[in-house]
């Protein structure tokens, strides 16, 4: 690039950023329409604080046919009928926008033992916070959150489709222990796919499942008795890598990543722990 | 004076005061069940928001409705936000989830949808020195069409800091990347589109 003398401009250093700054400012974007009004009647139409993702663009039924439907597909599901209707079961997960994870519901727990503390919980080869960062197929977070301190173990799993990244978090007095694991919590994270579940989340008839949000996103909050933790391949089968019992599990996607806090705190104290999330830095990686 | 002339300045009055509020008494009313108090962070924060939006999605009208569904799941989640925290990071996080999550639906092929100003546009801008106003003058095009030659995610990361001018840590947040990643990337970035643009022929007028 040249000026009008012919000689070369200098775009190093600062001139560069000036001069993009000063094209910024007068760059044109789309007149900002007044968002208020619309957002004023979103919040009118569907005031309940937690809800399942509805998008009015997709579905052509009024809002409380949508309420309904759901309302429906839950009380389905906690009646064990998704275990006899295969195909709803995950057109349950689909409907609630999340990807990469079916819901199955049992009648009954199979015959599994509980992992030992501190020892295979199964989840894959131990390795360092810098290894699972270049492991990892996506951006790998980890929760600020004071309760937590540091991971005790960090494991991978390598996947036919994906890795799965989970980081084991010790027992304390802020975080107590799990009646399956031993552990404080398990915070396991994956990049879910628009195939069929690399996950399967397997819950007694009677476990509770409501939606909640993390940073806007919508999420599940899974309680009560019991559930099971199972790997699935791409194909629909269900593997037998490992079995695991959790108590309560709270369940997000953002961003086309899957997450899932395993722990036995609240539910508020486990939402604030996974909206501490940030993405984790290591010297050396982009 | 009649009831619904006062009820009008009081409405008025409720509403200069909220203009000069920090974002954590907003927020703190909205937390109390204060729905204009939202409205004016929504207000406040619309044009940004509306921004970043358009440059994810290179749609106007999908930018909007990304921009509406990120306010709206914000006030869903502004129970948990904690007042000591800068807000327009947060928020902008969340309409960057929404943005994308809108172009996922269209399948579109992420382009920069900016064009560049008219040099004579960026010479009244009173702001930077002389000289990177001349060069800016000089080279809008040549910079914009060097930039669009980059791959996208250098696009997003120089566009988002120098033409939105988003901080460090409102661009790792959109980006859901680290702050030094961001360091990094826009440090690239910036390498390859002083290669692109000194690789550029062109002509020199005759005098």
């Amino acid at each position: 690039m040249r000026d009008h003398g012919g000689r070369p401009l200098d775009l190093q250093g600062a001139a560069l950023e000036d001069a993009l700054r000063a094209i910024g400012h007068r760059v044109e974007y789309p007149p900002v329409p007044d968002l208020w009004p619309a957002i004023e009647h979103q919040l009118q139409v569907e005031p309940l604080a937690d809800r399942p993702r509805l998008r009015p663009r997709e579905l052509s039924w009024p809002a409380f046919s949508r309420v309904m439907v759901t309302a429906v597909l839950i009380v389905l599901v906690m009646v064990g009928a998704l275990v006899l209707i295969p195909g709803l079961r995950q057109a349950v997960a689909e409907r609630f926008g999340l990807t990469g994870v079916t819901l199955q519901f049992w009648e009954e727990a199979p015959n599994v033992p509980v992992s030992p503390v501190g020892g295979a919980l199964g989840l894959g080869q131990p390795v360092s916070l810098a290894e699972a960062v270049d492991a990892a197929d996506f951006p790998l977070q980890a929760p600020s959150s004071l309760e937590l301190g540091s991971p005790m173990e960090i494991l991978v799993t390598y996947g036919q489709s994906n890795r799965m990244v989970s980081l084991v978090y010790p027992a304390s007095d802020r975080l107590p222990a799990s009646r399956y694991s031993g552990v404080g919590a398990l915070l396991t994270q994956f990049r879910g796919t628009t195939e069929r579940g690399l996950i399967d989340k397997g819950m007694l008839v009677d476990s509770a499942v409501t939606t909640t949000t993390v940073n806007g996103e919508l999420a599940f909050w899974i309680d009560g008795a019991a559930h099971y933790f199972m790997y699935i391949d791409p194909a629909g089968d269900v593997q037998a890598v490992d079995y695991r019992l959790a108590g309560k599990v709270l369940l997000w996607e953002a961003d086309g990543i899957t997450y899932r806090l395993e722990s036995e705190l609240t539910r508020e104290a486990a939402l604030a722990i996974a909206e501490s999330l940030q993405p984790v830095a290591v010297e050396g990686t982009d | 004076m009649h009831a619904s002339s006062n009820s009008d300045a009081r409405c008025e009055l409720r509403k200069a005061s909220r203009l000069n509020e920090p974002d954590a008494a907003l927020i703190a009313r909205t937390q109390h069940g204060d729905q204009q108090a939202f409205a004016e962070l929504v207000r406040r924060y619309q044009t940004v928001s509306f921004r970043v939006a358009y440059i994810i999605t290179g749609s106007a009208e999908e930018a909007e409705d990304a921009a509406q569904e990120g306010f709206v799941r914000a006030y869903r989640s502004i129970d948990r936000f904690r007042l000591e925290l800068p807000f327009r990071p947060w928020l902008l996080r969340i309409v960057a989830n929404a943005a994308r999550t809108q172009r996922g639906r269209t399948a579109r092929h992420p382009a920069l949808p900016l064009s560049e100003p008219s040099p004579a546009q960026v010479v009244t801008d009173g702001s930077g020195s002389p000289e990177a106003l001349a060069i800016a003058a000089e080279s809008a095009a040549e910079l914009m069409t060097a930039l669009k030659m980059l791959r996208w995610e250098d696009q997003q990361v120089i566009t988002l800091r120098y033409f939105i001018e988003l901080s460090e840590a409102e661009t790792a947040a959109v980006l859901g990347c680290a702050r030094g990643t961001v360091k990094s990337r826009l440090s690239r970035a910036l390498g390859r589109l002083r290669s692109i643009v000194a690789a550029a022929p062109r002509e020199v007028p005759h005098a």
